[in-house]
């Protein structure tokens, strides 16, 4: 690892300023990419700011008006234990499940996950089925994002220079509201080939009031995909409905390949795991 | 070069050293302060050897800046049998033949401790998951899965 | 018979010190004023070297020594073809190969010299794939392979640096005789072996200017005779001690880094440690090799089998090392335990620019037995015979030969295969998209040479010299029994002295199942010889006949008079001190019985071998029609070890096997992209972990064998041999397709299943070219 200097800022704004003032400066959080980065040199910072010092980032709370908020610095695990998220947001604790192994779910957190752009990583799907928005703050204030416009490319995301991920905020969902996260990892809770996740709601007659569907491994960014809802929305969901997103879901993907898999196999789980993902919702949310 | 003069709580002692910004503790431990029963496998957080303790949950002592865990307690293979009586889950493991080459052995001891910390009552589900940060490649796993529910029936 | 130590899963002599952190191992060790030593390394895979700059290297504060092949005598070394330079001579061959070496005062400098090296080369020609290296006009990776010194007559051509055959019986007429001839080419991956510990050494010289390395070695006797033949030292200026060692599975028993940081301690004339990176593991270390096997089976109506016909290419990548071994012992195994009355087999060992493979697990055994019990089932399913009972038709009986004529009278095979089968539910109802599949296994654990010194000291306690190795299977504790049970003393009392080339008589390495069976032996008739002097000498002391004495309780007494008798203690300070000298009980057992008939061999690198060992693996599945995921519901893995002497250490051998087969059939693969690996990490290179086990029931056999001590065989390989073939039997009856490309890959068997199965045209490739 090449010699970097370390600051603790006490607030955030402290963070941004100095963020903005020194280029080269780069944020620690759980450090579990950052770290692997630095010691195979494919980042070489000037500074590191660890986050960790400002208070008030690793909470998560939840308000009848805006819902989940959750502080960027909670690790996996908070996220896996919390009561909150297992009750107003259980797919993303299915996600966060799935998501590496203990020590690794020990030290990492939400806003690194997110923040590092990995297009396979497994909080963004389940992020973009339940409408998530990242609240990222710099010294020109505040500014709110749907999660599914947070990824650029590949390790990129639109955070400019000196800005900071704050909170991640999932509104309310519907009562009668089911999720899914679908994987395809080559072993227990590797990489995700694909990952799928899809959420529903129904209201009593069984029509379709929300829906969401993230994709994650099949494009340089986790993709939303759009269509679902049009495609969804105001229906008694039927078989060739599901058919019809998962056809969508194939179509707007554009997967590489690599050690993993090929892309044509990728494109052809996206299908696959898109059908499996909608069925056992629907199902799920049926049996509400 | 930046330095930082820093206190670390380990295995109950504290231990003041001036470290630059980029020493990870598994460097501190093993080069600074002859704590060698933590092991170097890979480095990059993937095979476990280096799991230490932290505030009594596993984690990646390879992946961890010095200067990140002052403050916080940390626990290595040397502080689970200071006085020399081995704890129950290393009795086990010798008792169920979970040891072969041993390299894994201190980071495994570790992560089932937390497992049976957390849940002294763990089925083999709790282990397996529990230990799914922690690889071995001699064992197969199973007479470690022996060895820490033998532990947590205790 | 009654034993007191043998048979019993004593806890492991090196247990403790392993469970509390004390355990030291390479990394653990360092020296006052020791230096870093790192390699630069070859980012081309053929490439001439045309000029070497260390001038900025040099400047950098804090380096020690820079060397180049310049620097270093030009001795070749390996295990049966002497070709490899310590440092790239004139040319590289893959990308990895070491081309420069740097100490340094610490790690960091080390790493910061490496880069400044420039290093300008000219590119050759590569070539990757070890069928396009086999034809004539293929680039030459070793113009000068004729002029190397090999161990064996090795015949050779071009790029194959090995070709071994065997053959029986008249192929021809037995393929006429078949009902049946199946025929199929297979495909397998490069393997690593990926030990927790990476490998390293220290290297010094010591005031008397003696060399002594520490080295992360399952064979201290090999880093001793590698050191001397590539640097050319005599062997008695160098002392190799190993400390404890994270794992081996082959891959430590060849040298790594050790001749590299000998020339720099040379150089420096201090402490020189090199642990590898896991990058460099998986890039620069010796993983199993990938290969291509074509074979054809003939088979009678009723299931016997008559005919057989093999060749097994293995890409041994840049330097032969164990490749000519991997080659001979894979094809060896082909013909597989079964009765068949007719065959050839062909086994070729092709040098290619990627890295060098070398032993691992196993030796070439999985790749053939992969391709040998898929061709059982592929004609199985055509006869419509119960897989199972082909193999129970043909499987040998006691009285039976091998490959080579030797009559087996321990032969377990049909008891495995019946114990396996019925532990995964052979006959039961299968539920959707589940299969069965099942493997048989035969190795050998008799091989070359142990010797062993077991003295007994003043005190009466007893000093066992041994070469065998513990690598964590357990060997110390088995010769610790076998001591324990000859001469009836604690195991406590027992100081074993192993892992020292000064300190313990010579042993051939920590290999081929070997250590319990040949090991085993060498033991014991030290122990016995060590045995038969302390009741001489006990018998003259009390004047008494030898044969009316007892051993018991460190006390040798007279059996109709107990009170009469001498301790231990007593007899050693005798010995000592006054009468005959201290007792020395040796034993140096070199495997030579029986022979081969090698009438039918041609290039076979290895003398003659026995402790034959048999195995039998099963599994239960469940693919996933749609994404091709295969998950193992259940395995059992059945093996006759003649006698167990240590059982628990037997199981552990087992399952450890059976996951590592379980990764070698499933997920695990060194990716190329061209010369370069793609995946040199445990991020992307996948071994299985806790979450991935089934279960997995270890079944123990017991066909007590005359030649073993106490009727003992080997184990530590075949765990691992028919894991894939299993796999691929199952899958075959859950889905109904073929799978002859390892790992199998959901993305194969999706492929499969679409009908888009890549199959290599090998009757067009082979007759167009060889």
């Amino acid at each position: 690892m090449k010699y970097f200097d370390y600051m603790e800022p006490k607030t955030l704004a402290e963070a941004c300023q100095f963020l903005s003032q020194n280029e080269g400066a780069k944020i620690l959080a759980g450090g579990v990419s950052l770290v692997v980065l630095l010691k195979n040199d494919l980042v070489r910072p000037s500074h590191l700011v660890n986050l960790k010092t400002i208070p008030g980032l690793d909470t998560i709370r939840w308000d009848d008006q805006d819902g989940l908020k959750i502080g960027t610095l909670n690790r996996h695990r908070d996220i896996l234990f919390s009561p909150l998220v297992q009750k107003h947001c259980p797919i993303l604790t299915e996600a966060v499940s799935k998501l590496a192994t203990p020590p690794i779910r020990n030290m990492g957190t939400i806003g690194g996950n997110l923040c590092h752009g990995e297009p396979s990583a497994d909080f963004p799907p389940a992020l973009i089925a339940v409408g998530a928005k990242l609240r990222l703050f710099s010294p020109k204030g505040e500014r709110i994002v749907p999660v599914e416009k947070f990824f650029v490319d590949f390790y990129e995301t639109i955070l400019s220079e000196g800005e900071i991920l704050a909170e991640i905020n999932i509104p309310p969902l519907p009562p009668r509201t089911a999720g899914t996260y679908i994987k395809l990892d080559k072993i227990t809770n590797s990489i995700a080939i694909v990952g799928v996740a899809s959420v529903i709601s129904l209201d009593e007659k069984g029509v379709c009031t929300f829906a969401g569907v993230g994709l994650g491994g099949v494009a340089p960014t986790p993709l939303e995909v759009e269509k679902a809802k049009k495609i969804l929305l105001g229906r008694q969901i039927e078989e060739s409905d599901i058919d019809q997103v998962a056809e969508e879901a194939q179509a707007i993907s554009n997967p590489l390949t690599n050690v993993y898999a090929s892309d044509e196999y990728r494109k052809e789980m996206v299908y696959v795991l898109t059908k499996r993902a909608l069925k056992e919702s629907l199902q799920k949310a049926l049996s509400m | 070069m930046q330095r930082s003069d820093i206190q670390l709580d380990i295995n109950g002692k504290t231990y003041s050293i001036s470290v630059p910004s980029q020493r990870t503790l598994l460097e501190v431990l093993r080069e600074d302060l002859g704590l060698t029963g933590t092991k170097e496998g890979c480095a990059e957080g993937e095979c476990g050897v280096c799991t230490v303790l932290l505030d009594g949950l596993p984690v990646r002592s390879c992946l961890l800046l010095a200067v990140d865990v002052r403050g916080r307690k940390i626990m290595t293979i040397e502080g689970v049998s200071p006085k020399g009586d081995l704890h129950p889950l290393q009795k086990a493991f010798i008792e169920h033949g979970a040891i072969q080459c041993g390299f894994c052995t201190p980071g495994m001891i570790l992560s089932a401790k937390a497992i049976l910390d957390q849940n002294p009552f763990s089925g083999e589900e709790e282990i397996r998951v529990g230990l799914s940060g922690n690889l071995c490649r001699c064992t197969g796993y199973v007479k470690i899965f022996k060895a820490v529910q033998a532990a947590a029936q205790r | 018979m009654e034993y007191q130590y043998i048979g019993k899963s004593i806890p492991k002599v090196d247990s403790t010190q392993k469970v509390n952190g004390t355990a030291q191992y390479i990394n653990d060790l360092s020296f006052p004023n020791m230096l870093w030593g790192k390699v630069l390394r070859s980012i081309y895979p053929h490439a001439e070297i045309v000029h070497i700059d260390k001038s900025k290297a040099e400047r950098l504060p804090g380096v020690k020594a820079i060397i180049t092949a310049q620097d270093i005598p030009d001795g070749r070394y390996g295990p049966f073809i002497k070709d490899e330079p310590v440092l790239a001579r004139g040319k590289v061959r893959y990308i990895g190969e070491p081309v420069a070496a740097v100490a340094a005062i610490d790690r960091e400098r080390a790493e910061e010299a490496i880069q400044l090296i420039e290093v300008e080369y000219d590119e050759l020609p590569p070539v990757f794939d070890p069928l396009e290296a086999m034809k004539s006009d293929a680039p030459l990776i070793h113009e000068e392979l004729s002029s190397y010194f090999c161990v064996f007559p090795a015949v050779q051509e071009g790029n194959i640096c090995s070709h071994t055959t065997f053959v029986e019986g008249d192929v021809q007429k037995g393929f006429k005789e078949a009902d049946l001839i199946v025929e199929e080419t297979f495909k397998t991956h490069m393997h690593h072996q990926s030990y927790m510990e990476p490998s390293g050494a220290i290297a010094m010289v010591d005031p008397s200017g003696k060399i002594v390395i520490y080295s992360s070695t399952q064979a201290v006797f090999i880093t001793q005779s590698r050191v001397a033949e590539s640097l050319k030292i005599p062997m008695s200026k160098i002392r190799v001690i190993a400390p404890n060692i994270g794992g081996g599975f082959g891959g430590k028993i060849e040298t790594n880094v050790q001749p590299i940081c000998v020339a720099l301690a040379q150089r420096t004339d201090f402490p020189v440690k090199i642990i590898l990176t896991r990058e460099e593991e998986f890039t620069a270390g010796r993983p199993r090799h990938p290969s291509i096997l074509w074979g054809r089976l003939g088979v009678k109506k009723d299931g016997t089998f008559v005919a057989k016909e093999m060749i097994n290419v293995f890409d041994t990548g840049a330097y032969a090392d164990d490749g000519p071994g991997v080659a001979g012992f894979g094809s060896l195994m082909a013909r597989g335990p079964y009765r068949v009355p007719h065959f050839k087999i062909e086994g070729y060992c092709v040098y290619t620019n990627k890295v060098k493979t070398g032993a691992f697990r196993g030796f070439g055994n999985p790749q053939t037995t992969f391709a040998s019990e898929s061709l059982i089932d592929m004609a199985a399913k055509e006869l419509r015979i119960d897989p199972l009972e082909m193999r129970l038709k043909n499987a040998l009986d006691p009285g039976d030969q091998s490959v080579g004529k030797q009559t087996l009278y321990s032969v377990g095979i049909k008891e495995c295969l019946e114990k396996a089968a019925q532990a995964v539910g052979w006959k039961e109802k299968k539920g959707k998209n589940r299969g069965r599949g099942i493997a048989s296994i035969n190795h050998i654990s008799g091989l070359l040479t142990v010797s062993a010194l077991v003295r007994i000291n003043e005190d009466g306690t007893i000093a066992l010299q041994v070469g065998t190795m513990d690598i964590g299977q357990g060997s110390d504790t088995i010769m610790a029994q076998i001591v324990a049970e000859e001469l009836k003393v604690p195991v406590e009392e027992i100081n074993i002295i192993s892992r020292d080339t000064d300190a313990a008589p010579y042993t051939w390495a920590t290999s081929a199942s070997r250590l319990t069976y040949t090991g085993g032996h060498a033991v014991r008739m030290a122990a016995i010889d060590a045995r038969e002097q302390l009741l001489s000498l006990a018998a003259q002391q009390l004047d008494e006949n030898k044969e009316d004495l007892i051993i018991e309780n460190k006390r040798v007494f007279v059996k109709f008079s107990p009170d009469k008798g001498l301790t231990f203690h007593q007899l050693g300070a005798i010995s000592c001190w006054v009468k005959g000298g201290q007792i020395i009980g040796k034993s140096s057992f070199m495997v030579e019985k029986p022979p081969f008939d090698r009438s039918g061999f041609s290039g076979f690198p290895f003398g003659t071998m026995t402790g034959y060992i048999f195995g039998a693996q099963a599994v239960e599945v469940e693919v996933d029609p749609e994404t091709g995921k295969v998950k193992v519901i259940r395995g059992a893995s059945a093996h006759d070890v003649g006698h167990a002497i240590h059982p628990q250490n037997v199981e552990g051998q087992i399952e450890g096997g059976f996951v590592q087969g379980l990764g070698y059939a499933l997920s695990e693969e060194i990716v190329f992209d061209g010369g370069k690996v793609i995946n040199p990490s445990f991020a992307d290179y996948k071994i299985p972990i806790a979450p991935d086990i089934p279960p997995i029931d270890s079944i123990i056999v017991e066909a007590h064998d005359e030649t073993g001590p106490y009727g003992a065989k080997g184990l530590g390989e075949p765990g691992l041999v028919g894991v894939a073939p299993a796999v691929a039997n199952a899958i075959s009856d859950a889905i109904g397709i073929r799978m002859k490309d390892l790992p199998i890959t959901p993305e194969k068997i999706r492929d499969g299943l679409k009908g888009r199965q890549v199959t290599i045209p090998w009757k067009e490739i082979w007759r167009k070219n060889y």
